[in-house]
């Protein structure tokens, strides 16, 4: 079976299921308000199942280019959920302070060499923020 | 008049923020995560201490050279660093991964200095006139105009139309998500009182695009390409200026995309991100070989960077008649100008105090966009070399960056998190092959289209839509760009088909390949 | 060679950036280095401020109109407490993400106060389809900044009518007029005084729903609309210049910035206020003796000369209220809108 094939007819489901739980919401709003959405929801159902089609249809054939896997995407999703701590960190503490840990992480992880590189790099960048921000643009960075 | 507007400009600080204003706008710009309206809004308060010379000559140079560098990072990191750059992002970068990034940067400098000074001409010279242009446009016009920009999706799509249009439909989906104009009933809120003025469109973009990449990137890097160029693009010297037969076809393409920014600029609240869309697609039908947009195209980047830069004079003409904001960032200018006692209208031209002051600033905008070239230009080379730092490095200062942009301009972390969950949004739709540019540009057309069309129904409630439509000649001309636009791929298509059929040379052929 | 000046151009960059930053900012604009101001009561014991930096909260974008109100407020308040005193923006929904934050999640420790405004938080409990949960009650008052009352206007060049009595006539004969407004029910300074004005004159109105004024002036300059209806702060300019004219002022008295222009009540004898107004307000469980001295703070600093002529410089006019006439007035503002709607 092709894998892509499969994988593409999920993304279909989901999408169904999205736009059903769009609609379901529209009945919440007020008549007239409800109109765009339903509209929008009316053309996207319209395209995805055009989308169905196309996939089962190429369920037979055998490559399967553009497969996605999860080895793929564990990085970046990895990476993602650290900047998830990241801007936690910002509301808990400062953003320099949040700032300065996360780029030291980061490029330890990535294995940046030497040190003093990523310590000064760090350190330029929050002066450079700290100069813009903070007492030219007056954006409340420090709490 | 110009010439004590002439002699105003000599005075050394309105000389200082001409220079820190071009320079330093030309930088934030290039910032990802850093944008031309955010910089102006946090600016306003800069220039209360100011001359009013000097206060808006900052502010019009940090506007359009922002505007320009957001071209810079498109182009590189595939960042948009505006909004307004997110039409020049797609080409720019597949230049820059064929290493060709100078040129593409020198192209974009080029045209974005052309278009932001035949704007400023026009803003000196006939400012009034075209001001008379905006009055003509009412909501009926302006839902038209919704409606032929969101036609652009279906050319944006790429490979596949169906995914494309889907991603349209979240974008449209997601300008649906406040508070309705019309009842201020909330729509998509969720009871969360910040979702009540909408998804803010730069964080949401800065996710799309920039974080999205950063995480492509990561990925890239775990498989051992680390830094942006492909493996066979070596070669990143060179002058970063087109030769003549290069430049050459580019030539009508400036010409067009520059019209096409001064005039969205007039029209109120159109500003650099649906005129760049406009003059791309635009380019893209008219052009011989459409299937290069999107891949590396000089003429798209052409049109796009001339089309955001024209906007930013021509947003200045309604803001200085009239009083009516013509963009976004306008629209946030105004309040720093009557705070100068630079109140819009006709007499601010002629009034012996404001005239020279007013003529000073819009020379000053036209100086400032000869000197954004030229700046550009000169420190293109070094620029260009970001394409080769290591995305190890690059990635955390683009997430540091993406952060601090989007918690600026409203100063919430609600922002923040909008701005996360779009990157993961983005990432994941262009490993599924679904297009994110849709999404940003249904999310700014929507809400045009939707709001329009309702203010339509109500004015047109005695007239009937029908009659009204027929007495408006420009809608009735945006009509029928809408039907052009949205057949003639089709057309084309069943032309060509035609002529491959008629044509016995091709006959010929595969009769003999059998 | 080229790298040279890259590396000149972005120091010079740098310098001027600090160089920018580093001029008198607003907060100390025309206070120099005069020392600490002692005209406000120390009460004993206390230290407040302390040096510590006050903000006041401004629940729109920079730039705006009630922003630069909040930042030339906050500079006298600053050199008259001492302290520096900055403006925060918290935007969104109208003001309400201001209010519900400053409600919800901020320590009544007396470093903040923050902008309140009509129709906004006075109505917001009563939008029907969007009712929010708290109004002006819930905050502990200071005083009323600005009043900008309503005005409508007309364009100049219109055949149809081109005063009062022409406009009253035709709008009785026609039934029926256009008009545009930013929200169309209760929240709406606008629309509020629209119905207020139809239903006296016993004439319907069709509104618009507009993104704002600017839109608002669009509309009646390219003839979509009849007439528009503002705030005089925002018109007065352009009515001087002639690019539209204002027929009547729905307030008391007429406005000093449109001297020549008649009030409601003069053209017809019926009362109609209209207006939006800006004042400051904090949260209540500030400790009393904090309370007074900020308190005190402000409304000198609101009833300041220089402030004063720096507002009506940009045709807003000061309207300085406190104590029960600043209650009272706010509750009359939510009472008028809510028999506009009926509700």
């Amino acid at each position: 079976m092709n894998k892509k094939a499969k994988q593409d007819i999920l993304v279909c489901i989901l999408i169904y299921a999205f736009m059903l739980f769009c609609f379901w919401q529209t009945f919440t709003m007020k008549s007239g308000s409800d109109i765009m959405p339903r509209l929008i929801l009316a053309l996207a159902m319209i395209c995805n199942t055009a989308l169905l089609i196309r996939c089962l249809n190429q369920l037979k054939q055998v490559s399967a280019e553009g497969y996605t896997s999860i080895s793929e995407i564990k990085i970046p999703i990895l990476m993602f959920f650290g900047v998830v701590l990241y801007a936690l960190a910002i509301s808990f503490t400062n953003y320099f302070i949040a700032t300065a840990a996360m780029i030291l992480i980061f490029m330890l992880i990535e294995r940046v060499k030497p040190v003093w590189l990523i310590l000064a790099i760090d350190g330029v960048y929050l002066v450079f923020i700290y100069v813009l921000f903070v007492m030219v643009l007056k954006v409340p960075l420090l709490k | 008049m110009i010439a004590q507007g002439l002699v105003l400009l000599t005075q050394p600080d309105v000389i200082i923020a001409l220079v820190v204003g071009t320079l330093g706008g030309m930088f934030i710009g290039a910032m990802p995560g850093l944008s031309a309206s955010m910089a102006v809004a946090l600016l306003i308060p800069v220039t209360f201490s100011m001359s009013g010379a000097a206060g808006i000559t900052l502010l019009v140079a940090v506007y359009t050279s922002a505007i320009y560098g957001g071209s810079i990072t498109a182009c590189l990191l595939h960042t948009p660093g505006t909004p307004a750059s997110a039409a020049t992002a797609a080409d720019g970068f597949a230049l820059t991964k064929q290493g060709k990034g100078l040129k593409a940067i020198g192209t974009a400098t080029i045209c974005s200095m052309i278009g932001g000074t035949i704007s400023a001409f026009a803003l000196l010279f006939i400012a009034p006139a075209l001001s008379q242009v905006a009055l003509k446009f009412s909501s009926l016009e302006y839902f038209l105009i919704g409606v032929f920009g969101l036609t652009i999706i279906g050319s944006l799509a790429g490979d596949n139309m169906m995914k494309g249009l889907l991603s349209g439909c979240l974008g449209l989906l997601i300008g649906c998500i406040g508070l309705d104009i019309q009842s201020s009933a909330p729509r998509y809120c969720f009871g969360v009182l910040e979702l009540q003025s909408g998804v803010q469109l730069v964080p949401a973009m800065i996710g799309l695009f920039s974080l999205s990449q950063v995480m492509f990137s990561i990925e890239d890097v775990a498989k051992g390409k680390s830094t942006v160029l492909d493996d066979n693009a070596k070669n990143l010297t060179g002058s970063p200026l087109l030769s003549w037969p290069e430049l050459r076809p580019l030539l009508p393409t400036i010409a067009q995309s520059s019209i096409i920014g001064i005039l969205v600029g007039i029209l109120p609240g159109a500003g650099g991100d649906i005129g760049s869309w406009i003059s791309y697609n635009t380019a893209k039908n008219a052009s011989k070989h459409p299937e290069e947009f999107g891949h590396g195209s000089y003429v798209g980047i052409a049109a796009s960077e001339t089309a955001n830069n024209a906007v930013t004079g021509g947003a200045l003409i309604p803001l200085l008649t009239l009083g009516i904001p013509g963009s976004g960032v306008a629209a946030i200018m105004l309040g720093g100008l009557m705070i100068k006692g630079l109140n819009p209208g006709y007499k601010l031209f002629t009034d012996p105090v404001t005239g020279p002051v007013v003529y000073c600033i819009i020379i000053a905008f036209a100086a400032a966009n000869v000197l954004m070239g030229g700046c550009g230009l000169l420190v293109c080379k070094q620029v260009v070399k970001i394409s080769t730092v290591k995305m190890t490095i690059l990635a955390p200062l683009i997430i540091a960056l993406s952060t601090v942009g989007s918690y600026a301009v409203r100063q919430s972390m609600f922002d923040v998190y909008v701005m996360l969950i779009f990157g993961v949004i983005g990432y994941f739709m262009r490993k599924y092959g679904f297009a994110t540019a849709p999404v940003v540009l249904a999310m700014i057309l929507g809400p045009i289209a939707e709001t329009n069309f309702r203010q339509t129904l109500v004015i047109t409630k005695r007239t009937g839509l029908l009659n009204y439509f027929l007495t408006r000649p420009i809608s009735i001309c945006l009509a029928i760009l809408i039907v052009v636009a949205l057949f003639s791929p089709l057309l084309m298509k069943i032309i060509n088909k035609k002529a491959i059929a008629s044509d016995p040379n091709v006959l010929a052929d595969t009769a003999h390949e059998d | 060679m080229k790298k040279v000046i890259s590396l000149v151009a972005a120091l010079a960059l740098a310098l001027s950036l600090v160089s920018c930053g580093s001029t008198p900012s607003p907060s100390s604009s025309g206070a120099g280095s005069t020392p600490p101001n002692s005209s406000a009561p120390q009460p004993t014991g206390s230290s407040y401020p302390n040096g510590k930096n006050i903000v006041l909260y401004c629940g729109y974008s920079a730039g705006g109109s009630s922003d630069t109100l909040c930042r030339l407020t906050a500079a006298k308040v600053g050199e008259i407490l001492g302290t520096t005193c900055t403006v925060e923006n918290v935007t969104g929904a109208s003001g309400w993400v201001l209010w519900n934050q400053m409600m919800e999640s901020t320590t009544p420790d007396g470093y903040s106060f923050f902008l309140i405004n009509s129709p906004n938080v006075t109505t917001g409990k009563y939008d029907v389809d969007n009712p929010m949960k708290y109004d002006q009650n819930d905050f502990e008052l200071i005083c009323n900044h600005v009043t900008d009352s309503n005005c409508m206007a007309i364009r100049v060049d219109d055949s149809r009518f081109s005063d009062w009595d022409s406009f009253v006539a035709y709008w009785k004969q026609e039934g029926t007029l256009i008009t545009s407004a930013s929200g169309l029910n209760i929240t709406s300074d606008d629309a509020t005084a629209d119905y207020l004005m139809s239903n006296d004159l016993g004439v319907e109105v069709d509104i618009i729903a507009s993104g704002g004024s600017s839109d608002n002036i669009t509309f009646l300059l390219n003839e979509t609309t009849d007439y528009v209806m503002g705030n005089v702060s925002e018109m007065v300019s352009a009515h001087n210049e002639g690019q539209y004219k204002i027929l009547c002022v729905f307030a008391e008295e007429r406005d000093p910035n449109l001297p020549d222009v008649p009030t409601y009540e003069e053209l017809t004898g019926h009362k109609i206020i209209g207006c939006s107004s800006r004042g400051y307000a904090m949260l209540k469980d500030i400790p009393d003796d904090i309370k007074q001295v900020l308190s005190d703070a402000i409304k000198q600093a609101v009833q300041d000369p220089e402030l004063i002529q720096q507002l009506m410089d940009i045709y807003t006019t000061t309207d300085y209220r406190d104590g029960q006439d600043y209650t009272d007035y706010l509750n009359e503002i939510t009472d008028t809108a809510r028999a506009a709607f009926g509700l």
